[in-house]
């Protein structure tokens, strides 16, 4: 039996913010992620590459955050600044995302510079002047993100991206 | 080559003190039981630091026909036996695995760093005296199965030759079973498990019985985990370290937990909490697979990103001596102190050493605080696996 893995049911996540939960509200159900580095105009592309659901858990005046959950139970966040450009990503859970449809044109700088930077399977970092990736953990339970530190919106800080 | 000389002598020598015609191509260092194999942390076929090998027979499922792999990394973070299809000869042919529908198993594996692809077999896999029969472990890089597909390359960089990977094979001895687990056995998940036809792979799920297991959960005897057993290093590290694996917990008079305290982790993520600078870490680990201490402080200098030593390692101006709480999840605590020394300084000092008791490196993980190989020296851990009933009741716990 060969089965592709199915959307899951739209799952209500904890919210940090109560303007989030009335977006959802008045929001149309579109997607509303898109690639690092990429415009909001590319809305949808991860989530339906990832069969993720989706749904947006901070919003503020630097940025909004865009949460998918793809079906084998990972979380992804992505960071959309107010000009509505994606400058950073994160992610936890039992399995790895497709960071090739997250990272987007910088995927291929990100897979070189890793297998030149190896140091354990538990770890990663990567500093590129234009990209930096943090990934860690073993499977059932990972974490990383990446971000375009030339692309910071000037109030965020690193401890938000995560 | 020196590796494999040594490993050579270290075996002629073992023959010689016990005689021993087992045929399971253990070897012993402290001990001449069957339940206990020689380890080591040495540079390695890679040329890396802190990494703990051992050795690990595999045979055509009841049969004669083995082959023994050295520079197996040794590694209670993850579950299941992988090995470099390059260390074998194409003429040792194991059994293929299938998924419920008749097609060729073949697996990714996600690790923090890349991923590893090829196909899952069938092997009788012996270590030291003991023998598990018919374990489905991966053959990494199979040229058989050369074509990776896209939603495994898509979560990092190939790690499927012994450069890339770093050892030729990694033995899974952690607190699972599995490596994936249930939810691989419901659910048909993008890098993971594949089934690959001719026509091409696609993702399948996987029965617990047919994903790549712990062998020594399958073992006949000394099944319900493992002693990682390291003697301490000096502060200015060694160039080889050994010491033993032992089998078993409180299943033979060399196992036994002694004095040793159980800290029982969570069985979903066998995790457990560490408490550091007042700080909670509810995502901590003992991991003999990662090579330094990994934790967040904003107060410990950081090598230079560019560093050719160590680089984004701690490098503290004077080494620092700390201390944290390991805390079970059945209220268990323990306060380990531990030193972090300038990586640049450690490396660039001691030229040939790669066994380092005091190397660390800041976690990205929000709630991660990994004690990796240099808690292990000069300490017995203990790794008990999931369901597996033990002296201090069932698995999956840690002890040392």
């Amino acid at each position: 039996m060969k089965t592709r893995s199915h959307v899951m049911p739209l799952i209500l996540l904890m919210t940090r913010c109560l303007p989030a939960m009335l977006l959802i509200a008045t929001m149309a159900p579109r997607g509303a992620s898109a690639t690092l580095g990429g415009a909001m105009a590319s809305v949808e592309a991860d989530q339906q590459v990832m069969n993720a659901s989706q749904q947006i858990t901070a919003n503020n005046a630097a940025y909004t955050v865009y949460e998918l959950q793809t079906a084998a139970g990972t979380k992804i966040r992505e960071y959309v600044s107010s000009a509505g450009t994606v400058f950073a990503v994160a992610w936890d859970g039992p399995s790895l995302p497709d960071l090739r449809q997250l990272f987007g044109s910088y995927f291929a700088q990100y897979t070189e510079a890793a297998a030149a930077a190896r140091r354990g399977h538990g770890h990663l970092v990567i500093r590129l002047p234009e990209l930096i990736v943090e990934s860690s953990g073993h499977m059932r339970a990972f974490f990383g993100r990446a971000y375009l530190p030339k692309t910071l919106p000037q109030d965020v800080t690193l401890s938000d991206i995560r | 080559m020196r590796h494999k000389f040594s490993t050579c002598a270290f075996a002629a020598i073992a023959l010689l003190l016990v005689g021993c015609g087992d045929g399971g191509g253990g070897v012993s260092s402290s001990s001449t039981a069957s339940n206990v194999q020689a380890i080591t942390v040495e540079a390695g076929p890679a040329n890396t630091t802190n990494t703990l090998f051992t050795s690990v027979t595999v045979c055509v499922p009841g049969g004669s026909d083995c082959r023994t792999i050295d520079h197996v990394l040794v590694d209670t973070g993850s579950s299941g036996l992988r090995i470099m299809a390059s260390e074998l000869p194409a003429s040792f042919v194991l059994p293929q695995l299938t998924d419920s529908g008749g097609d060729p198993l073949v697996e990714c594996t996600q690790f923090a760093d890349g991923y590893t692809w090829g196909p899952v077999k069938s092997a009788d896999v012996k270590i030291a005296g003991e023998q598990a029969a018919a374990v489905p472990i991966q053959m990494i890089g199979d040229p058989g199965f050369a074509a990776v597909p896209a939603s495994c390359s898509s979560t990092g960089p190939a790690e499927n030759t012994v450069a890339a990977f770093g050892a030729n094979g990694v033995l899974g001895v952690g607190v699972f079973m599995q490596d994936c687990g249930s939810i691989c056995a419901v659910s048909a998940i993008p890098g993971f498990y594949y089934a690959c036809p001719v026509s091409g792979c696609q993702e399948t799920t996987a029965s617990l019985e047919r994903q790549a297991t712990n062998p020594v959960g399958l073992f006949a005897n000394d099944n319900n985990g493992v002693i990682v057993e390291l003697p301490a290093v000096p502060d200015a590290g060694a160039a080889t370290v050994t010491g033993a694996l032992v089998f078993g917990i409180g299943t033979q008079t060399n196992n036994g937990l002694g004095a040793a305290q159980v800290f029982k982790v969570r069985p979903d993520t066998g995790r457990f909490v560490t408490a550091y600078n007042n700080q909670t870490y509810t995502d901590s680990l003992l991991d003999s697979g990662s090579s330094a201490y990994f934790f967040a402080d904003n107060n410990i200098a950081v090598c230079d990103p560019s560093d050719p030593y160590a680089p984004g390692f701690y490098c503290p101006p004077s080494t620092q001596d700390l201390s944290a709480a390991i805390n079970g999840t059945n209220g268990a605590s323990a306060t380990l102190g531990f030193s972090v020394a300038n990586a640049h300084a450690l490396v660039n000092d001691n030229p040939g050493n790669v066994a380092f008791n005091n190397l660390a490196a800041p976690e990205v993980l929000p709630g991660g605080f990994i004690w990796g190989l240099p808690a292990f020296f000069g300490r017995n851990v203990y790794t008990a696996i999931e369901q597996q009933n033990t002296s201090a009741g069932l698995g999956p716990y840690v002890a040392f």
